[in-house]
């Protein structure tokens, strides 16, 4: 199980300028101002470092809360 | 063996200024703030239409011999960083030597290296020194990477500007002047990764250029393969993931830990990549340097236009330790330490 607190901890720290201070689990993403293709690299860098785990841009587009993020990682690390 | 020493180091940035504004201009699409606020970057300049990566070069290295702290006449080998060159043959350096006026009894050549280049001609020209080969090598880094740059490439035409250096490295340092000794290198390829930083089309394997078609992918610009291709996830990957190490190992040939470095002065690719990879490094930001605002990423040219701005502005001082890293494409990367 990942901790819930410390992955949007992590999520939050993609945004330039304390942008995402405000993010719960049920936040859309794309919608921060400074959200583009640059910040969906750094994410899923983050979560290749963290936990091991390669998540393609396509499987991150189709994601629209940051709960949707939490839940492809533990369905992959589920099926690794 | 003889120690290597770099002296002193200049840079020119062409004439032709692209701000955040202009290209803000040519896809209003894309603001200006949004621009600035990932990459660091405001300005970038470009070589006249005219102008080459050796015209660039040799701009460089006269204003470096205005300085007046070496003449011509001792210069004894010139290497030259591009991935830009005049011609596929002769290597630029045999033009840049006459060009220059430097003596017809020196060794002149050029590599082909990106952001990692200014390290490996550190690397050689510190082979060239400490074996006795050379006393003094001109090390110049010169590209005009605008050329390669797709008009409808919004994302890297943030990124990109033209440039080119000069620096000296020296057997004797030179007295009542700040010299980085150059101490153990670190070095890394990994060529599987060729494909994600490339210029296709050109050069003797895809020799056609001219009828490529640019290939978009949801709504935007992706590539065409006369031009720059940049898979920036692929990039930052390999950034991320390779530099902390090779940074760690530099550190453990040079025998000093993290803590004893003053200064790290890395390839200013852009500021966000930077910032994290700093943080992948442990790296405070107080000691990371970033000059990257008013010039983009230059390629081989970003590292030692950052030493040079340190050095100007006092940030480096007598005694201090620097540590410098480049890395990018080929795809490439190499560390060493300086003591000043």
């Amino acid at each position: 199980m990942i901790n819930i607190q410390k992955f949007l901890e992590e999520f939050k720290e993609q945004y330039v300028d304390n942008e995402a201070t405000g993010m719960t689990m049920e936040s859309e993403f794309k919608s921060f101002s400074s959200w583009d293709s640059l910040t969906a690299i750094s994410l899923l860098a983050e979560i290749k470092y963290r936990y091991n785990v390669d998540i393609e841009e396509d499987d991150l587009n189709r994601c629209s809360r940051v709960a949707d993020v939490y839940h492809l990682i533990e369905k992959k690390i589920a099926h690794a | 063996m003889h120690s290597a020493y770099i002296i002193d180091t200049t840079y020119f940035l062409p004439e032709i200024l692209i701000d955040n504004e202009r290209i803000n201009a040519e896809h209003p699409e894309w603001s200006v703030d949004k621009i600035s606020a990932k990459t660091g970057i405001e300005k970038r300049y470009y070589a006249k239409e005219d102008q080459t990566s050796g015209d660039l070069a040799y701009i460089a290295a006269e204003q470096f011999f205005e300085k007046g702290i070496i003449e011509k006449s001792k210069v004894d080998f010139l290497i030259l960083c591009t991935q830009s060159p005049d011609y596929f043959l002769p290597t630029t350096a045999c033009i840049l030597q006459d060009r220059l006026g430097l003596s017809k009894g020196i060794g002149a050549f050029d590599f082909n290296l990106g952001c990692s280049g200014f390290v490996y001609g550190l690397g050689i020209a510190k082979g060239l020194v400490s074996s006795g080969q050379a006393k003094n090598v001109l090390l110049i880094t010169a590209e005009t990477y605008s050329r390669f740059i797709n008009p409808n490439d919004k994302k890297n035409k943030t990124i990109f500007g033209d440039a080119a250096t000069a620096t000296l490295i020296s057997s004797e340092p030179v007295l009542g002047k700040p010299v980085g000794k150059i101490l153990h290198f670190s070095y890394g390829t990994d060529g599987s990764g060729a494909k994600h930083l490339i210029v296709k089309n050109g050069a003797l394997r895809n020799m056609q250029k001219g009828n490529a078609a640019d290939v978009y992918v949801a709504d935007e610009f992706y590539s065409n393969d006369d031009y720059l291709f940049m898979d920036g996830k692929q990039i930052f990957d390999f950034t991320v993931f390779n530099v902390p190490g090779l940074v760690n190992n530099c550190l453990q040939k040079n025998e000093v830990t993290l803590e004893d470095i003053d200064l790290y002065i890395f390839h200013q690719a852009n500021e966000f990549m930077l910032d994290r990879v700093r943080r992948m490094c442990k790296i405070p930001a107080e000691k990371f340097y970033i000059f990257i605002k008013d010039t983009g990423n230059t390629v081989s040219s970003t590292i030692p236009i950052a030493l040079n701005h340190a050095l100007e502005n006092n940030v480096i001082s007598k005694g201090n330790k620097v540590l410098l890293c480049g890395f990018g494409v080929g795809l490439s990367m190499g560390a060493t330490l300086l003591e000043y």
